[in-house]
């Protein structure tokens, strides 16, 4: 029995200049993710844990961070934590980075530079690593071509360990991230391969065949990862068959939220879902449209800060959603002949836009 | 639509009380403002404000209306006609709090409506008018009736013409001013738009991001800079991003081989000093093996120079002595040279000597004649012959005809006297020269010429004549002739005479002719002797072959005397040549114990060669990598500090911005067209019955107040009193104000209901006239109420005392 806490992307050192209010609790919350990802490891008593890339957001870290996000590392009981290079925190033969990494590690923790195997029996295990560490930030080629020329000794556990896209799983259209295929993966002789990259997880419901497997990040760092923060324990047995638990790991959520408002009771429905504790710990996308009556209109300008204060960050887009202008209402309050009942009586009613912004101007000047 | 009859029950300060109206004019009368306007207050909500309402709404809308002394609730019971004279009831109750109040419509067919909102609706459709309209001009109360003069007050210096105000006046009474309106559009125009070309889709004066404008931009070019920026920062964190990866792949590159390097100098640079002593010995053996060969040759050569040198003397001296002969024959050579020389010139000077002596005989011979005797006689001549031309030159001559026998003496100067016997007819001509003397009887004429006294001159020619005989006797010739041919031979004779001397002194020189004959006598006989040319070429030859020899000899000894710097004799070339030999075996005996070449390898310089480059190649990449890590350390310095993939975020999420700014901006754009094109387009047309309506109430209740309004066009420009003064709508008095607005509001109620019927509410209209006017309007009143309900609120009984035609409401508080 072999088990292995997977984890990859944490992206240390991300700066989330386009979440200014949420910036900050993002940056910190990444260190408490490993924090606790650690915390979990140890209480499973899992052997290895596993960061396949992008530790680090870039090359360029400052000296704290590379210790902070170090001396995390160095809490884990288990037998060995395996690093790799990923694209964005790629080795070089003069990584300042890794260099100062290596520096701050315990004996325990290995950076996996090379295109080698690497004999875990050193460590007391009963495997041996494939790692296809990144050299680079880009690169139209992935680095695991070597593991299949390799023979593989019979009754040790193969882990392959990699970084970059997966064909039908990522986005990568200029193939410029390590670009890989799952088929290539599993031809490539080792029993579990453990990647990174790719900020969703896949597969999202692991089956007994599955052996290339891709968490997620632990904590999301934006609204192309919808789902919380994820790390994967697998757990792999004599006869190397793999069992893997979704672990739901981070602190906040990136949320893309659509509705169509038309009625009260639609309006009040959105106003009550903001309550829940979730959107507490969310950065929210929220796009709203439709057609309120003036009223409604009036209550949502009015409410509508109530969503911005129990998000943690609310990036509202409301240019949908418009006040019902009817032609009964222009006549209720506006003579008949006075100059905003003929500019509004003369906008066609399909303008909305036009429509919406010259009543509201009128009001203003009503004051 | 006319108003029957209104019910409060409660409302404001009346507990329950019903008013009931009349067709045509009714007057409510009230001791104070209070009562009439909860009365107004009253129907205006009871057709305009709905009981659906919010707590909030409540106490915003009608909350002022619920009794000071207490209760919850007020209550209105509208009665009104519809247009087939049918009535119809409306119950509004309002209550505190939300949607607690109540509404009932029953319709004349006996139906009832309870639904809040559809009671209303219905109402509002019952009206003549919309509910705005209703709002501002029906049921307008004293101040909106005020509104319309103070707006035209307020305009009066920016817009003189009536049309205009009415026309603003209407535009506004929805409480929107236009100016503000447009000004706000403006404003908010310039909000947006403020540096941005919008037909170019691009910043003002192509100042796109590399050029930016930092002050007084608007949102859109906020935006679009934004953007941009965020677009350079994004490139800029890609080119970084590549140059990184390209550093890094140059930089392992160069590791890479580096390592290759190193590896193959680990393995060959510990053989370098092993084969680097190899091939010093090898060299050492190499240099023994000349060495050893020279000194065999030494050793052989040495004793047959020596043998040679010995072998060259006595050829030597036979050479030597063969060539002291031939110079001695060559001397006596030179001799006979001289010998034949003498023999020659003795002989030629022999013959110049006689030659010498013959022409002296000859010039002792010949008669002497010198040149200068023939220029004597040549002289003599010539002076003669002078003299004589200057006699002959002074020749006269004399003609005598006579007319009768005469006698004359005739003579001419130096002759004597000659006679001559002159006849008639008979001319006789005398010649003579120089003058003459002619004699008659008694008459002597003497006759001269310019030349003076000839007589000398004649005298001269005969002594030198008589002087030249003599010279010609003396030199014993006859002639100049003869004395010039016997000079000339005689100079002939002295020239060669003299020409042969000098030959002869010539040829001798400065010798002595005894001395030469001496010499000749002394060096005797050597007719046996060969020629120098003979002996010369021997002497050549004998020489060359000297030469030849000692040349061969002193070769051999210098190259013994080289030798002999190195070696003292051939004994010693022998003794190092045994040196040189062991010397050789022993190194030979060092090379075998060395490292062998490595194959691959010609010799050991190609070896030593391959491990100094290697170790040249690892220190040169060692800088280049040094180079690169400096290149990269430099790069990394101005690393962006976020990365490309989140800069693509940011950059994706301001140009959605910016897209949704320039969309509103756009529609702001249109409404701001539309606005403007609506209000260009509101021409005095559409209003001129509203102003000719307007015109007519108010000459109705001005009267002869004003002498004149004058019209431009058909609209009053201005009103003028009857001493001709202009009078604007400021100098009118209050009063007069009022009239202008009563006339307007007649006019602005007459143009919205058109024929249908409908109510007006007049609030206190006349309060501020003079008792003149006050006549004219109330006249005015019951005009309009003829056609419309008028309901005239007031607190002077007087003022309800002036219609004649009315309904009086009486109305207690």
């Amino acid at each position: 029995m072999l088990k292995i806490l997977h984890i990859a992307d944490l992206h240390f050192g991300l700066r989330f200049q386009n979440h200014p209010e949420a910036q900050e609790t993002l940056i910190q919350a990444r260190y408490e993710t490993l924090e606790k990802l650690v915390g979990m490891a140890n209480e499973k008593d899992t052997e290895i844990l596993a960061i396949a890339g992008d530790l680090f957001d870039k090359t360029s870290m400052k000296v704290s961070e590379i210790q902070r996000a170090v001396q995390s590392i160095n809490r884990f009981e288990g037998n060995v934590v395996l690093v790799l290079p990923g694209n964005h925190d790629y080795i070089t033969a003069d990584s300042s980075l890794w260099d100062r990494f290596k520096k701050e590690a315990g004996d325990h923790v290995l950076v996996l530079d090379e295109k080698e195997p690497v004999d875990l029996s050193e460590y007391d295990l009963n495997a041996i690593v494939y790692p296809a560490p990144c050299r680079a930030k880009h690169s139209a080629e992935n680095t695991t071509g070597w593991v299949k020329d390799v023979e593989k000794v019979s009754g040790k556990i193969h882990i392959g360990i990699a970084h970059g896209s997966i064909e039908g799983e990522s986005p990568d259209f200029d193939q410029r991230y390590f670009p890989m295929t799952k088929r290539e993966l599993e031809e490539s002789g080792v029993n579990i391969w453990l990647l990174g990259h790719t900020h969703i997880t896949f597969p999202d419901k692991p089956g007994k065949r599955d052996i290339v497997f891709n968490p997620g990040t632990p904590e999301p760092d934006g609204f192309d990862c919808s789902h919380e923060g994820r790390a994967f324990l697998h757990t792999i047995d004599e006869k190397k068959s793999i069992q893997t638990e979704i672990l739901s790991t981070g602190s906040y959520r990136f949320l893309r939220v659509e509705r169509t408002l038309n009625r009260q009771s639609e309006l009040e429905k959105l106003l009550e879902e903001f309550k829940k504790e979730e959107y507490q710990k969310s950065v929210v996308k929220l796009s709203v449209s439709g057609r309120l009556e003036p009223e409604l209109y009036e209550k949502w300008l009015e409410k509508r800060h109530q969503i911005r204060e129990v998000v943690l960050e609310l990036k509202l887009d409301d240019s949908g959603l418009k006040r019902k202008v009817t032609e009964e209402q222009i006549r209720k309050e506006f003579t008949e002949g006075s100059f905003p009942e003929q500019l509004l009586s003369s906008i066609p009613e399909e303008n909305e836009d036009e429509l919406q912004m010259a009543y509201e101007l009128i009001r203003e000047v009503k004051g | 639509m006319k108003l029957k009859s209104i019910k409060l029950h409660p409302f404001a300060g009346i507990r329950d009380k019903e008013f009931q109206f009349e067709n045509g004019l009714n007057v409510l009368l009230g001791p104070n403002e209070a009562g009439k306007s909860t009365v107004f207050h009253a129907i205006l909500n009871g057709l305009l404000t709905t009981t659906s309402l919010t707590a909030k709404q409540v106490d915003d809308t009608i909350g002022r209306f619920f009794p000071v002394s207490g209760g919850d609730t007020i209550r209105i019971t509208l009665v009104l006609e519809d247009k087939h004279g049918k009535e119809l009831r409306i119950t509004k109750t309002w209550k505190k709090g939300t949607r607690n109040g109540s509404a009932s419509l029953h319709l004349p067919d006996g139906t009832e409506i309870t639904d809040e909102e559809e009671v209303q609706r219905q109402i509002e459709e019952l009206l003549p008018v919309s509910p705005a309209t209703m709002k501002t001009i029906l049921l307008a109360d004293q101040s909106g009736l005020h509104h319309t003069i103070r707006e035209m007050e307020k305009e009066d210096k920016v817009r003189k013409e009536l049309g205009d105000l009415l026309r603003q006046n209407l535009m506004e009474t929805g409480g929107v001013s236009v100016d503000r309106f447009r000004e706000l559009l403006d404003a908010r125009y310039e909000d947006y738009f403020k540096r941005w070309d919008r037909d170019q889709d691009y910043p003002e004066n192509n100042r796109g991001i590399n050029n930016p404008y930092k002050v007084g931009t608007g949102k859109i070019l906020d935006a679009y800079y934004k953007k941009e920026q965020l677009r350079l920062d994004l490139e800029e964190a890609q080119r970084f991003e590549n140059e990184l990866d390209q550093l890094n792949e140059q930089l392992s590159g160069l590791i890479n081989r580096q390592k290759d390097k190193k590896e193959e100098f680990e393995k060959l640079a510990p053989l370098k000093k092993g084969i680097s002593q190899r091939k010093d010995k090898e060299q050492q053996l190499e240099n023994a093996e000349l060495k050893k060969k020279r000194l065999l040759e030494i050793s052989q050569k040495w004793p047959v120079l020596e043998d040679r040198i010995k072998n060259l003397e006595p050829k030597k001296k036979e050479q030597q002595d063969k060539i002291e002969k031939l110079q001695e024959e060559q001397k006596k050579a030179q001799s006979k040279q001289r010998v034949e020389l003498l023999t020659a010139k003795i002989k030629k000077l022999e013959e110049l000597s006689a030659k010498v002596e013959n022409t002296k005989e000859e010039v002792e011979k010949a008669q002497k004649v010198e040149q200068a005797d023939v220029q004597e006689l040549r002289k003599l001549k010539n002076e003669i012959s002078n003299l004589k031309n200057r006699i002959e030159g002074a020749r006269l001559t004399l003609r005598i005809e006579a007319e009768s026998e005469q006698n004359f003496g005739f003579t001419e100067v130096g002759k004597p006297e000659e006679k001559i016997e002159a006849r008639q007819g008979k001319t006789i001509e005398k010649k003579a020269s120089g003058g003459f003397t002619l004699s008659m009887d008694g008459v002597k004429i003497d006759v001269f010429s310019g030349e003076g006294d000839l007589e000398e001159v004649v005298k001269s020619v005969s002594e030198k004549e008589k002087e030249l005989k003599n010279q010609f006797e003396k030199l014993g010739v006859d002639s100049l002739q003869s004395a010039e041919s016997l000079a000339e031979l005689f100079r002939q004779k002295k020239q060669e005479m003299n020409k042969a001397e000098s030959l002869y002194e010539n040829e001798l020189g400065d010798e002595d002719p005894e001395a030469l004959k001496s010499e000749l006598k002394e060096l005797g006989d050597l007719d046996h002797v060969r020629s120098v040319s003979e002996i010369s070429d021997d002497l050549v030859n004998a020489r060359t072959a000297f030469e030849g020899l000692k040349k061969d000899a002193e070769a051999a000894q210098d190259q013994i005397a080289e030798w002999q710097k190195d070696y003292e004799s051939v004994e010693d070339v022998i003794m190092e040549l045994a040196e040189t030999s062991k010397l050789m075996k022993d190194v030979m005996a060092e090379i075998e114990k060395l490292p062998e070449l490595p194959t691959g390898f010609d010799s050991a310089d190609v070896f030593i060669e391959k491990v100094e480059s290697l170790d040249r190649e690892i220190r040169d990449l060692e800088q280049k990598i040094n180079e690169k890590k400096i290149e990269k350390a430099n790069l990394e310095k101005d690393a962006p500090d976020t990365s490309s993939e989140e800069l693509q975020k940011m950059k994706e999420e301001a140009e959605s911005e910016f897209e949704r700014i320039r969309k509103e901006g756009e529609t702001l754009a249109r409404v701001r067209e539309r606005t403007k094109s609506l209000l260009a387009s509101m021409d005095t047309n559409t209003y001129s019955g509203l102003e000719k309506s307007f015109l007519s109430w108010l000459q109705q209740m001005v009267g002869n107040r004003f002498e004149t309004i004058e019209l431009d066009r058909d609209l009053p420009s201005s009103f003028k009193t009857d001493d001709g003064r202009p009078l604007t709508y400021n100098l009118l008095s209050h009063g007069t104000k009022d009239i202008v607005a009563l006339a307007w509001r007649f006019a602005l109620t007459e143009h919205f209901l058109q024929d249908q019927s409908g109510f007006i509410i007049l609030d206190d209209p006349m309060v501020d006239m003079d008792p003149d006017r006050r006549e004219l309007a109330s006249k005015a009143i019951e005009e309009f109420a003829k056609e419309h309900q008028v309901l005239v609120m007031t607190c002077h009984p007087e003022h309800g005392e002036m219609f004649k035609n009315i309904t009086s409401v009486k109305f207690q508080s």
